[in-house]
């Protein structure tokens, strides 16, 4: 088979999926393991977990800076943040450990599929009906992805976030909509659409005489 | 298809092989099979032209239309 000079471009994302795919396999083994270690409660009664909080807080506290020598008043508003559990729960953390398993294999069956899709690329491959199908799969997983993250926002929310007290802090119900990654999916799904007008036409073009 | 190609009728009345018909039009065998075997999905005027000249016959000597011909 003749071989096909890809651009530079090309090359670096796939060099840098392969990577990538490799490290994330890595994380995903590590998952794996932490989960069974939190099954099995293995991990001993000092565990210190952190998750991110998905819901903003609101803190006030005035304070200044300085710029073009005067100074500008300012007040700390709202903010994302981080919650350290002091010697967790087990069955907090087995909660959590479910919740990450589950964005670890959404994220490896993504990764798969453009492991995959950037593959057949690189080898020539662009317009062919299995590209069209990676295509769709990455969107559906990220259709997926988005829905996971709604549900476990929610829950973090009714379940942690509304039950959490602090002197100086206001948690808020806002949560993000994760509306970027229905835009990526939307997106990937148009494409795959144009990807099929492009197969057609290269199937005419082969078999025009 | 409806449209019907009759270049091995017409192979077989000039007594010329594919293979020769390939060496006389400069078009690959592959592709002359295409369309010997009805598979093609368009062709192009120069290449009519050069089958008509080659075998010295009328387009409509190679192609043909049949109204109710189905895949």
């Amino acid at each position: 088979m003749k071989k096909i000079k890809q651009p530079l471009s090309i090359k670096i994302i796939y060099w840098f999926t392969q990577v990538t795919f490799w490290i994330f396999v890595v994380v995903f083994v590590a998952a794996i393991a932490i989960n069974i270690a939190l099954l099995t409660e293995s991990l001993g009664d000092t565990m210190q977990l952190h998750s991110a909080l998905p819901v903003e807080v609101n803190y006030s506290e005035k304070g200044s800076f300085s710029i073009y020598g005067k100074t500008q008043e300012i007040e700390f508003v709202e903010a994302t943040g981080k919650l350290h559990y002091i010697n967790t729960n087990k069955d907090l953390a087995k909660w959590f450990g479910g919740a990450m398993m589950g964005v670890v294999i959404i994220f490896l069956y993504i990764f798969i599929m453009f492991r995959r899709f950037i593959g057949n690329v690189y080898r020539g491959f662009v317009f062919e009906r299995f590209n069209i199908r990676m295509l769709k799969n990455i969107a559906y997983g990220l259709v997926v992805l988005w829905f996971f993250s709604i549900v476990y926002s929610a829950l973090f929310y009714y379940f942690i976030a509304k039950e959490l007290v602090f002197e100086h802090l206001e948690i808020t119900s806002k949560y993000d909509s994760f509306g970027i990654l229905l835009v990526v999916a939307l997106f990937l799904w148009v494409l795959s659409h144009i990807f099929m007008n492009g197969v057609g036409l290269q199937e005419e073009q082969k078999l025009t005489v | 298809m409806a449209i019907i190609v009759n270049l091995d009728v017409m192979l077989a009345i000039r007594k010329m092989s594919l293979t020769e018909l390939s060496e006389k039009v400069g078009i690959t065998m592959a592709n002359l099979s295409i369309l010997k075997k009805g598979k093609a999905k368009a062709i192009r005027f120069s290449t009519l032209e050069l089958i008509c000249q080659t075998l010295d016959c009328q387009p409509g000597d190679i192609l043909e239309f049949r109204a109710n011909e189905n895949d």
